[in-house]
């Protein structure tokens, strides 16, 4: 007994002497820990919004197909999902799911629901799905300290990875239900960047077989993948260009390359696509390229006489170049190469989609970013960033030249589309941390210095590179000390108005599940719109199990995520022809678009109108749309007959085409006997502000089977054909 | 107490049980032919005057009810089940239908599959006509006109206007007219009327002769008659889609006693016959037009793949199936089976991509067997059978067909084979080169 209780307060007297008399080196891990954990929470708790708000539910669109799926993965397991053969979407083509989707989300959604339930945890897979983003956006953060660490220092890591934190511009993709493909796909897209500069930083084989399982998930999880299997050639290009090429770079960029291809060749969706599309082919010219300088390298070597040297490499790089031409020639005339998508032309060319592919342009995310969303989901950081910039030409090495390049281009990708603003984030946080660590590094120094600069004079106490950078600040300004402690403050306020406003903007505009609408009342108060919701499960009750159900491709997957219906198109838009007949059916002629109904064996055609309520992304707004992609195809439809005077309109003077089309009778059926606002006439559609002209709407051919409690959506049966005609 | 009343009411409803069999022995899908007909009339005696009519009705096992057209009782349904399977118009010059019978009523009748004879006459009322036309045949518009055949008329003694016509243009169907042909003209006396172009569903069962026309006999031609030549239809029939049959004739006569006992003389035939065929024909069309003839079953739809027996859910592309499909023919009083050669399947995703006649072993059954296509996508079994007289028989089966699973394509293929060596004996000497490199000096 007694020996134990001497034990016990040796014991307690070694924690107390540890716990309190920490090194310095120790109190500078515990803090950074600490800072970390605190991170890594408020990352989690700061898209939480949206559950707080509302209630633990999927938001938009893509997200519930991504649901439908993981729930489908849950229930049947791996091998079926694998196989999976929709004939509930796109019907009556269906859609080969496992073929066609990046399982990475649904399957990283499933092994956490497993583990769960492995660990006793009763919780049911939406709860999983809907914190999924938040999850992962706090492990972004681990990783933006370590890319941080590894571009600058830890101190810069540490900003990083609380700046990317609490970003708007990812917090934007990646609250609590925003349960897409993008909220795993960041971090896999950092740590990927991040194991690949610490693979050139080492030149260690394990690093770089590292940074090729972080693609294989990059690749797994989002179409995005081709930013880095373009981004990281283009990094190994200018780094031979400006003469950086390395053994640590070639074993780097080989292993990750050929492990990366492999394996990303195993999802179905890329299948051969690292070697067949024009896409990845920079990748393959970029690791050829690498061969023959390494090759040149051992020539060099062992030639040792410039002159004859000099002689060959004119002839290998000519005839390299010119191999390499051929091939790229040969594979794309006989289409073995597929040339560049759409998407990836309208990337180089913003005006491309506009003009060729109207699919593309149509959707909302796919537009040009206005700089008020820069300033929106970026705040400080867009003034940080260029100071970030200098720091890192100022300190050039491997790594600070790839989160420059990563900057630059992303920076161009996000003016070019608004949902890639996304893809830039994390190289803007990162950047922008460099400049505020540094920043505070060296005010702080200054601050700290100053007592012992007085005396440096006398004593050199302090190391050569201190006093050298000090010295000539001290002779520059006189009140050093006071300017970096106001600059200091300076830093300070704007990083906390930076805190204020991601908070503010996630609480504000992030965190609306769009699918549920609020709005305030006349008195302040919330007013909350269900009515998709209703709509789908009015669908989901009332509607015969194979009824088919036509709407505009933006609800096909709630259609079949809530309502569990066919539908004829839905968000995955693989088809533009199918996707091009929804449309014309829309704004045809009932008589017209009747046959196209009975050709596609439709029961029900939802239509979602904000005429009552003023919700301004309804199907009339969304409606010139339908008719460019119905009018790409199907050249019957054609967009002048829409507009009066290139003028899109809905009132009595619209165009009489307009006013009875499908697509207008079925949002504006019986609104001319209603009355939507105080002193206005009957029929006065709140959404675009006009009085609708054409009120006395009759149909044939459909009838109303459903209208949401605010008009929100609209749902209408396809008459059978006359009995006795 | 409370008991007791719930006693009572459970009481009331177990004793009709016994009632329930009685009920459903009427019109169903099981037992196509009519029981119940509501006949309205315009004077009672028009019950005495067609009662050769009624009575082969009758004898045939229908349950008429006669009513006048004015009966402020009068009503099809109530609580929303049809008293009535069939209705039988003689009432030409009725105005307003008596209780809470109108056009909108009848179509609506019509519209739930029930049968209708509806009879004009000259001074057709409008509420006849329009019933007429909401089911394609439009009545000449004048009220007076009738139609006359100076060629083609029933020698007479008493009649020299010429408005009692003899026609034998008939439908050449024996689903509608039954298997022995009419021999003896029918004799007509009405009005006459024209189908909607618009309309194909409606028929021309009896048709005028090509000198006939439509006009008031008592006043002199001045413009030309709107309705003239084969185009006029004497008795005309519709089948609507869901299989209800109308009969629209020009003239209640027709179905009058003194037209069916008369004997009939076309002009400037020589022939004459002791009895018109008024007879054969009004009775023949009546048990069409009450489902005792023509109408088709199709039951017992089944596919499978060639060697199983369950039906799958899902096909997969290249598939070998079988389909089958069991189609009766209702002969008044019992299901006999179908027999006919030209009865197709489709294998329908949009449009066709299998398009097979389907073989019978005589007995109702038909079969057959074909590959799926290989295509994958929701594909519908689709027939849809429409012959002259019978009821269409449109089915359609949506059953989903799949690509090859991951792991049901050939593992090893021969072509390969070099692939295969080059891969092998690029790892083969991968390791051996690695060993050399390691281990020599």
């Amino acid at each position: 007994m007694e020996k134990a209780s001497d034990l016990m307060s040796k014991l307690q007297a070694l924690l107390s002497m540890k716990a309190w008399k920490l090194k310095t080196k120790q109190q500078e891990l515990l803090i950074r820990v600490s800072i970390l954990l605190l991170v890594y929470v408020l990352a989690f708790i700061t898209r939480l919004f949206s559950v707080l708000r509302y209630e633990s539910m999927i938001h938009e669109f893509d997200p519930y197909f991504n649901y439908r799926t993981t729930l489908y993965l849950t229930q049947n397991g791996f091998y079926d999902f694998w196989n999976w053969f929709d004939s509930e979407s796109w019907y009556p083509l269906g859609r080969i799911i496992g073929g066609t989707l990046y399982p990475g989300l649904m399957v990283t959604a499933a092994i956490i629901y497993w583990t769960l339930r492995f660990l006793r945890f009763a919780v049911h897979i939406r709860e999983v799905c809907v914190l999924t983003a938040p999850f992962f956006a706090s492990n972004t953060t681990l990783v933006a300290y370590f890319f941080g660490k590894e571009l600058w220092d830890s101190g810069a890591g540490l900003v990083a990875a609380a700046l990317i934190a609490i970003c708007p511009g990812y917090i934007s993709r990646s609250v609590a239900g925003s349960y897409d493909n993008e909220g795993v796909a960041i971090f896999a897209l950092l740590l990927t960047f991040y194991l690949f500069v610490k693979a050139v930083k080492t030149g260690l084989l394990a690093w770089a077989l590292a940074s090729a399982f972080g693609y294989f998930y990059m690749v797994s999880a989002w179409g995005g993948y081709v930013f880095i299997i373009n981004l990281i050639p283009l990094y190994v290009l200018v780094l031979l260009v400006t003469g950086r090429y390395s053994m640590r770079l070639y074993v780097a960029y080989n292993c990750m390359y050929i492990l990366g291809m492999l394996l990303a060749m195993q999802i179905r969706f890329v299948g051969f696509q690292h070697v067949q599309s024009g896409e990845h082919m920079a990748a393959m010219g970029v690791f050829f390229l690498m061969q023959v300088f390494y090759f040149l390298d051992w020539v060099k070597h062992q030639l040792n006489d410039p002159k004859l040297f000099h002689a060959f490499l004119r002839i290998t790089v000519s005839s390299a170049v010119g191999l390499g031409a051929i091939a790229l020639g040969l594979g794309t005339a006989s289409g073995y190469i597929s040339p560049w998508t759409g998407r990836f032309y309208s990337l180089l060319d913003p005006t491309y989609a506009k003009d060729h592919i109207p699919i593309i342009a149509s959707v909302s995310e796919h537009q040009p970013t206005a700089w008020s969303s820069f300033m929106f989901d970026f705040h400080i950081l867009l003034i940080l960033f260029p100071a970030g910039l200098y720091f890192c030409f100022k300190r050039l090495s491997d790594a600070t030249i790839f989160i420059v390049m990563y900057g630059l281009t992303s920076m161009y990708f996000a003016g070019v589309m608004v949902r890639l603003i996304l893809v830039a984030t994390p190289a803007v946080c990162l950047i922008s941390a460099i400049a505020v660590s540094a920043t505070i590094k060296n005010l702080t120094q200054l601050v700290r210095e100053k007592p012992k600069t007085t005396h440096s004079g006398s004593a050199k106490g302090t190391t050569g590179t201190k006093t050298s950078s000090k010295g000539s600040f001290d002779q520059s300004l006189p009140f050093q000390k006071n300017g970096a402690i106001a600059l200091l403050l300076g830093v300070f306020y704007l990083l906390s108005r930076y805190a204020i406003h991601c908070t503010w903007v996630t609480s504000e505009a992030y965190s609306s599940p769009s699918i549920v609408l609020a709005a305030r009342g006349a008195h302040g108060n919330r007013i909350i719109f269900d009515d998709y919701r209703e709509a789908y499960f009015w669908l989901r009750q009332n509607t015969p199990p194979d009824a088919k159900v036509m709407s505009w491709w933006d609800y096909g997957y709630q259609i079949t995520a809530m309502g569990n219906r066919t539908v004829i198109v839905d968000n995955n838009t693989w088809n533009n022809t199918h996707i091009a007949t929804v449309g014309r059916a829309m704004s045809s002629y009932e008589d017209e678009a009747y046959e196209i109904m009975q050709s596609l064996d439709v029961d029900y055609v939802l239509v979602v109108f904000g005429g009552v309520t003023g919700y301004s992304s309804d199907d009339i707004n969304k409606f010139l749309w339908m008719v460019r992609i119905g009018g790409g195809v199907f050249p019957v439809i054609k967009e002048p007959d829409y507009l009066v005077n290139g003028e899109y309109r809905v009132d009595r003077g619209a165009a009489p085409k307009m006013l009875n089309c499908l697509m207008y009778k079925l949002s504006y059926y019986r609104f001319g006997e209603l009355t939507t606002e105080f002193g206005k006439p009957p029929g006065y559609d709140r959404a675009r502000g006009v009085e609708i002209g054409n009120k006395d709407v009759k149909l044939e051919y459909l009838e109303e089977a459903f209208t949401t409690s605010n008009w929100i959506v609209r749902i209408y049966k396809v008459k059978p054909p006359n009995n006795r005609w | 107490m409370r008991n007791l009343k719930l006693f009572q009411l459970s009481l009331i409803f177990f004793s009709s049980i016994p009632l329930l069999p009685i009920l459903t022995l009427a019109f169903s899908a099981e037992n196509p032919t009519d029981r119940r007909i509501l006949v309205l009339l315009d004077d009672v005696s028009l019950k005495s005057s067609h009662s050769i009519f009624f009575s082969s009705l009758q004898s045939r096992g229908f349950d008429l009810d006669f009513k006048l057209a004015d009966d402020p009782k009068l009503t099809l349904q109530r609580y929303g089940q049809y008293l009535y399977d069939g209705l039988i118009l003689f009432a030409p010059t009725t105005e307003r239908f008596g209780g809470s019978l109108d056009l909108a009523a009848v179509l609506s009748f019509v519209d739930s599959g029930h049968d209708v004879i509806v009879a004009a006459d000259s001074n057709a009322s409008d509420l006849i006509r329009n019933i007429a036309a909401e089911c394609g045949a439009d009545f000449d518009e004048d009220p007076s006109a009738v139609v006359i055949d100076h060629t083609s008329y029933a020698v007479s003694d008493t009649e020299g206007d010429h408005t009692l016509i003899v026609s034998d243009e008939l439908i050449q169907s024996d689903v509608i007219l039954g298997k022995e042909k009419i021999e003896a003209p029918i004799l007509f006396k009405g009005i006459g009327h024209s189908l909607n172009p618009e309309n194909n569903l409606v028929l021309k069962v009896l048709s005028a002769s090509s000198t006939a026309y439509s006009a008031n006999p008592n006043s002199k031609l001045s413009t030309p008659p709107s309705l003239s030549g084969s185009a006029i239809s004497l008795v005309s029939v519709l089948q609507a889609r869901n299989n209800a049959r109308v009969l629209i004739s020009g003239s209640l006569e027709l179905f009058s006693n003194r037209l069916l006992r008369a004997g009939v003389q076309r002009a400037g035939h020589s022939k004459k016959f002791d009895k018109s065929g008024n007879e054969r024909f009004v009775v023949e069309v009546s048990k069409w037009v009450f489902h005792e003839r023509g109408h088709l079953k199709a039951v017992n739809v089944r596919h499978h793949k060639v060697g199983e027996s369950d039906e799958p859910a899902i096909y997969r592309i290249n598939d070998d199936l079988e389909y089958f499909v069991e189609i009766y023919e209702w002969s008044g009083t019992q299901w006999e089976p179908y027999v006919a050669n030209d009865v197709q399947v489709q294998f329908y995703m949009m449009s066709p991509y299998v398009l097979k006649t389907l073989s019978t072993n005589e007995k109702g059954l038909y079969h057959t067997s074909f590959k799926v296509p290989d295509v994958y996508g929701v594909f519908q079994f689709k027939i849809e059978y429409q012959r002259l007289g019978y009821t269409s028989l449109s089915l359609s089966k949506q059953i989903p067909v799949r690509p090859f699973r991951h792991n049901e394509y050939e593992r090893f293929i021969t072509t390969a084979f070099p692939y295969y060596g080059a891969s092998f004996s690029t790892m083969l000497g991968f390791f051996i080169f690695s060993i050399v490199y390691l281990y020599s000096k």
